[in-house]
């Protein structure tokens, strides 16, 4: 008996929600999303200002690169500095070698 | 009239008053549905606006393969279960935030109220609502279209991509679950 009752318990409450009333959703609803909407058209209605901001940003930050590269170009040039001063040097040693042969030759003569 | 080619085609130009004309017709589906998924009456109102806002912008991609009404219950079903998976990450972040130590209360789930249901039948349409939300996910699916939402076997086959014997097969699936989970609570 007992069992019958908590099957036909069991059976009512699968059942209970066969008649929901849907219309019980809020009143409010309709105004709250109308306003909502209206936002997001707003949004929406901007991409060419979108558009627009992206390719400054993208402009200004290019421009940024630029300028770090620029600045990184001193330092190629100090160092070719450095290379020609070393050649400089070098060729004084050369030149002073000359020096030296041509006192070798003088000597010879001698 | 909400079929008609050319009233899509008025929504796919953006114009305001067939969208407007979309959202008094469906709203309350739309409603119920999200309603009967998350059982948040706080967010519902929220997740409807979502989709709504979903439908909106995504028209225009609507190829028209199936019908205006199947699609708009394919975007709330989905916006339904993301919001779900979001307050179970949430509840995942809090437990563990709850076992290192911080003070947070454990709020126990209030037990889901749902507005449309007579009088006589809210007790065990709260008891209902709480054992359905242990059942798998396409069963659950089938069983809310199905009780709540009065759809016809051929109509939910259309939504969830599947035919009306799979569906048939779902539903007593569901039953059958349900049976089990609801019998230990009346045999207490």
């Amino acid at each position: 008996m007992k069992q019958n009752e908590t099957t036909n318990l069991i059976e009512d409450t699968i059942n209970s929600i066969d008649s929901i009333n849907r219309a019980e959703a809020s009143p409010f609803f309709s105004r709250r999303l109308s306003v909502k909407l209206k936002n997001n058209q707003r949004i929406n209605a901007m991409p060419t200002q979108k558009y627009l901001y992206v390719m400054a940003t993208s402009l200004f930050l290019l421009l940024f690169m630029n300028t770090l590269i620029l600045k990184q170009q001193p330092q190629k040039n100090e160092k070719a500095i450095d290379t020609t001063s070393y050649k400089e040097s070098f060729s004084d040693l050369y030149n002073l070698n000359n020096n030296s042969t041509y006192y070798y030759d003088d000597y010879k003569k001698k | 009239m909400s079929e008609l080619p050319e009233y899509i085609q008025l929504l796919k130009n953006g114009d305001q008053l067939a969208f407007n004309e979309l959202v008094e017709k469906y709203q309350h589906k739309v409603f119920n549905t999200i309603l009967s998924i998350t059982q948040h009456n706080e967010d519902v109102e929220d997740i409807c606006q979502d989709v709504f806002i979903q439908i909106f912008r995504s028209i225009k991609d609507f190829r028209g393969d199936s019908k205006l009404s199947t699609w708009i219950y394919r975007v709330s079903l989905s916006k339904a279960f993301e919001f779900e998976r979001k307050k179970k990450a949430q509840k995942r972040i809090n437990y563990f935030k709850n076992v290192i130590g911080f003070d947070i209360n454990e709020m126990q789930v209030p037990d889901f109220n749902h507005p449309g249901i007579t009088l006589q039948n809210k007790e065990k349409a709260s008891i209902l609502f709480k054992a359905m939300k242990k059942l798998p996910e396409n069963q659950r699916i089938a069983f809310t279209l199905i009780k709540a939402e009065g759809l016809s076997y051929q109509e939910v086959g259309e939504i969830m991509n599947k035919s009306v014997k799979s569906i048939e097969g779902l539903i007593q699936r569901a039953k059958e679950n349900l049976r089990t989970i609801l019998k230990p609570y009346y045999l207490k």
